[in-house]
């Protein structure tokens, strides 16, 4: 009776309640930032931002630079007496605003940028070098980060500016020497998990020179987290830029800045207010596009963690 | 416990030396720094006096040592503009930033603090949309900035507040909520994300299981554990918010201790400002010991060891 | 008399990729005084089913169920008030691991007494006496001055003796073990399910202790309810299913137990566990089962015998060679 029981298996089962094929990790990043709002909307308006910074030269209505004396503090166009000649009205010497506003857009992503490359670079170094090696190396430069952490870094920044003359290059050298904590305080927890794995240790015994392994191994591994602190760096040097300028010891006028535009503006806001909202809006909408990339890329990359 | 503190009190001191060492060389490094104190149109005498006033002549270690010996008894040597002692014109002027960044941080710590918690309590709900809004429209403003726009707003278009100076009580709400806005993000941020983790942990699902009201649990079982890493953020914040107050007091015209650096700046006051950079880093470390403290005493895993 | 019944209890937990479908139709039931162990490898959604009779379940989570009876109270109907009434005081729970089970900000003494006093409105001292006596019960040595410690202090074995105490503390008439010496060292293990038993002699509680480790079945139930892919595929007493295996996975697990009267290769179950999202239709070992058939992938009957033994599956009776003896 329960003697003859059917022959076994004809049919193949073996894929029958399989998933589907698994996604690249590439897969997943697109599939994943196709959905991220934050990402896109960040993405988007950095890169609208840069070709307005790229192409200034033809899109500009004005000359960023000339006076129009006669048409000073003209303003923008949906207020009473404002005029599509200028669309966002003239400053207190007569310059188009919406020109100033875009060359202004060059300062702050070429600042922004190449100080965040510089602070990289330096934290970078440093926080491999220390979660890699340990030991005593790992103390020093610990040190090094607890130092830097404790530097009232706004005071020492305008002393030195101050002290040497502010210039484009000045500012970028001081924000870029000054902003390489996170850098370092990331590459140095990332790379210390590391350490141990066991792609590193059989690397180690085959005998790899240090350098190869750190470069080819470490690197590319810690690489995301570096990129979600490179969009938060830029962003701080894009802040600091504008605060300096503001305080008149970062970009030089008659260049326009963002923050100098505003402290430009700062004697006119009793009846011209929207003098220093333009600028003041524009740098908003950078760092926060730039601040939603990096918010973006880390839940892309770890969705788990949102901190 | 006694071991531990001693090792910070140490690692504190010697950070706060170091600090001052890299800022005195800097400044030295940075221009003669005679050329730029005597100021424009200045004779080859004048520079020369000045020199030998300041004692910029003689070898830098010897000037920061001399320096550093009157330092550690609170001599910070004589303002180069004011002609008083660096040390009397900072006493006359901390009171005012400390308080400014008390105020600051409080405002802060009570804004971020309920927000981050109801908005771990209940994710992806308006409460934490709203909170998530606040914090990101907070990183990305310049506090210059918004200072300017609440100056717009409240004494201007609606005059309800004092545009500056430090008179009344009155000067210090708006320099108090651009600061403390300044420090809520990152604080709001760490709440939320301390109390989700904690919320997810398995001594919460434990209390949960033993019948315990889930208001008992928020407040006995997760708000302590994720308190803590919030107690050393707001400190570092705070030593932040010192920092930002350069810019928030010229802005408001308070005469605090940042007011005074950027005027010290300005006028090429070196001594100044290099008291003034040893002062605040000072406040910084010694935050940062508090912070260690507090949570040692908070945590028992750290106040046994 | 019965204790708890289960009836055609579903877990489903919404996740990135789709609603997994966790617990399948669960049923159980439990005698006051016996021991039901809830046996399967890890993702089979016998954790969950112990934490959903409670509802202590993670936000994305929704349980349903026909019924889910405890002293002829059905839990799927009481409030949340009522809910918390029960459990700690008439169901105790005992967590897998004990590192992470105590909270390490507050003392033993406080996490012990915590329950008791929220139930039982007791004073701090008869807490306390009754914290002391369980502590002393369950083999902790200088019971008293273990109150004022805290978890870190103390090593696994011990910390899991005080998670036990903790679930003792109002004499819960239901005991909840969710792989309760998983995490401990070997030699600890023995002690800590032995302690289990003896309690639950003692107090004539009943217990289901979940497991993926049939040599725990073995020395603790009393019945046994098989689990894979969040559905019971066999149930019935413990001696029955270790002798006579009806479903080809409890064979397939039962030869990959070891066993010192058996020489030869240590059997295993080829393939692996298949994705929960989605729904599913037909028997979901037929991936990996020897036997497998087209009915499989339909419907699949329930089978029982006298002696309380059930089983789902295509085949009315056990196939023969199944368990490789």
């Amino acid at each position: 009776m329960n003697e003859p029981h059917p022959a076994p298996v004809t049919p193949d089962f073996s894929h029958d309640l399989e998933d589907v094929a698994p996604l690249t990790p590439r897969q997943i990043f697109f599939r994943r930032a196709r959905k991220h709002r934050g990402f896109l909307f960040g993405l988007g308006t950095i890169l609208a931002i840069t070709l307005l910074a790229l192409f200034a030269p033809l899109l500009s209505p004005h000359d960023p630079y000339a006076q129009q004396l006669l048409s000073r503090l003209q303003p923008p166009v949906w207020m009473d007496r404002g005029a599509w000649d200028h669309p966002l009205g003239t400053d207190q010497l007569g310059r188009d605003y919406l020109s100033r506003l875009f060359y202004g857009a060059q300062f702050s992503l070429l600042i922004g940028f190449t100080a965040m490359v510089i602070s990289g670079v330096i934290g970078t170094t440093l926080g491999v070098i220390a979660g890699y090696f340990g030991g005593r190396l790992d103390l020093i430069i610990t040190f090094l980060i607890t130092t830097r952490l404790s530097m009232p870094i706004v005071l020492i920044a305008l002393a030195i500016a101050a002290l040497l003359g502010s210039s484009l290059v000045i500012v970028i050298l001081i924000l870029g020497l000054l902003l390489w904590d996170r850098f370092a305080v990331v590459a140095r927890s990332t790379t210390m998990q590391l350490r141990d794995a066991d792609y590193l240790l059989s690397a180690r015994a085959l005998g790899m020179p240090r350098w190869r392994i750190i470069v080819t191994e470490v690197l590319p591994n810690i690489m995301d987290a570096l990129i979600v602190v490179a969009t938060l760096e830029m962003a701080h040097a894009i802040l600091l830029e504008a605060a300096l300028s503001f305080l008149g010891l970062g970009v030089q006028p008659p260049l326009p800045s963002w923050g100098l535009m505003i402290a430009e503006g700062k004697d006119f806001l009793l009846f011209e207010p929207w003098l220093i909202m333009i600028p003041g809006v524009a740098l908003l909408i950078l760092v926060l596009s730039i601040n939603l990339l990096g918010d973006g890329l880390r839940d892309i990359s770890a969705p788990e963690g949102r901190a | 416990m006694s071991v531990f503190l001693l090792k910070r009190m140490g690692l504190a001191i010697v950070v706060a030396l170091v600090v001052s060492l890299f800022s005195f060389f800097m400044l030295r490094a940075a221009g003669d720094p005679a050329i730029a104190m005597a100021g424009e149109g200045a004779t080859a005498a004048d520079i020369e006096f000045i020199r030998q006033r300041f004692g910029f002549d003689r070898p830098v270690a010897e000037q920061y040592l001399s320096w550093l010996g009157g330092a550690l008894s609170g001599d910070f040597g004589e303002s180069s503009y004011f002609a008083k002692p660096v040390s009397l014109l900072i006493s006359e002027r901390l009171p005012v930033t400390l308080g400014l960044g008390l105020a600051a941080l409080v405002f802060s710590i009570l804004l971020a603090v309920p927000l981050g918690m109801l908005a771990a309590v209940y994710p992806n709900s308006i409460i934490d949309r709203f909170a998530l809004t606040l914090s990101v429209l907070g990183q990305a403003m310049p506090n210059f900035w918004f200072a300017l726009m609440l100056i717009v707003v409240l004494a201007v278009w609606y005059p309800l507040l004092p545009a500056s100076g430090n008179a009344e009580w009155r000067n210090f709400i708006m320099p108090t909520i651009v600061l403390g806005y300044y420090a809520t993000p990152a604080i709001m941020r760490l709440t939320r994300s301390g109390m989700l983790e904690v919320l997810g942990a398995d001594y919460i699902r434990t209390a949960h299981a033993k019948g315990i009201p889930a208001r008992n649990i928020l407040f006995k079982h997760a708000m302590r554990n994720a308190i803590l890493p919030v107690v050393s953020i707001a400190s570092v914040q705070f030593g932040y918010m010192l920092g930002g107050s350069i810019i928030i007091e010229s802005i408001f015209a308070l005469h605090g201790i940042g007011q005074l650096a950027w005027e010290s700046i300005s006028r090429a006051d070196l001594p100044t400002v290099q008291a003034i950079v040893l002062v605040l880093s000072l406040i910084y470390v010694g935050l940062n010991l508090a912070a260690d403290l507090i949570n040692a005493w908070l945590d028992p895993r750290i106040r046994i060891a | 008399m019965t204790l708890l019944k289960v009836e055609n209890l579903h877990i489903s937990i919404a996740t990135q990729n789709g609603i997994l479908q966790a617990v399948r139709g669960v049923d159980l039931d439990i005698r006051k005084g016996e021991v039901l162990g809830i046996v399967g490898e890890s993702g089979c959604g016998k954790s969950l089913t112990a934490m959903g009779l409670l509802g202590l379940l993670p936000k994305s989570a929704r349980r349903s169920a026909d019924k889910i009876e405890f002293l002829e109270r059905d839990l799927t109907l009481v409030g949340a008030a009522e809910l918390r009434a029960i459990r700690g005081n008439q169901i105790g729970m005992i967590f897998q691991d004990p590192m992470t089970t105590l909270n390490p900000s507050y003392t033993i003494g406080n996490q012990l007494m915590e329950g008791y006093l929220h139930h039982r409105h007791a004073t701090r001292k008869e807490a306390e006496e009754r914290a002391v006596y369980l502590l002393n019960r369950t083999g902790i040595t200088a019971a008293r001055n273990r109150l004022s410690q805290y978890p870190h202090q103390l090593s696994g074995g011990l910390r899991q003796r005080i998670v036990i105490s903790m679930a003792l503390m109002c004499e819960p008439e239901l005991i909840i073990a969710d792989e309760p010496t998983t995490a401990l060292d070997v030699t600890v293990q023995a002690q800590i399910l032995s302690l289990i038993k003896d309690i639950q002699e003692e107090m004539s509680a009943g217990v289901i202790i979940i497991t993926h480790d049939l040599g725990v079945i073995a020395q603790m139930a009393d019945r046994v309810a098989v689990m894979y892919a969040g559905n019971v595929v066999e149930a019935g007493p413990t001696h029955a299913i270790f002798s006579a295996p009806k479903h080809p996975y409890t064979a397939g697990l039962l030869s990959c137990m070891p066993d010192a009267s058996r020489s030869g290769r240590l059997g295993q179950i080829p393939g692996v566990v298949p994705s929960l999202i989605g729904d599913m239709r037909g028997c979901a070992f037929r991936t990996r089962c020897p036997h497998a058939t087209d009915p499989c992938r339909d419907d699949i009957p329930v089978h029982r015998d006298p002696g309380g033994h059930s089983w789902r599956c295509t085949i009315a009776s056990q196939p023969a060679g199944a368990t490789g003896s």
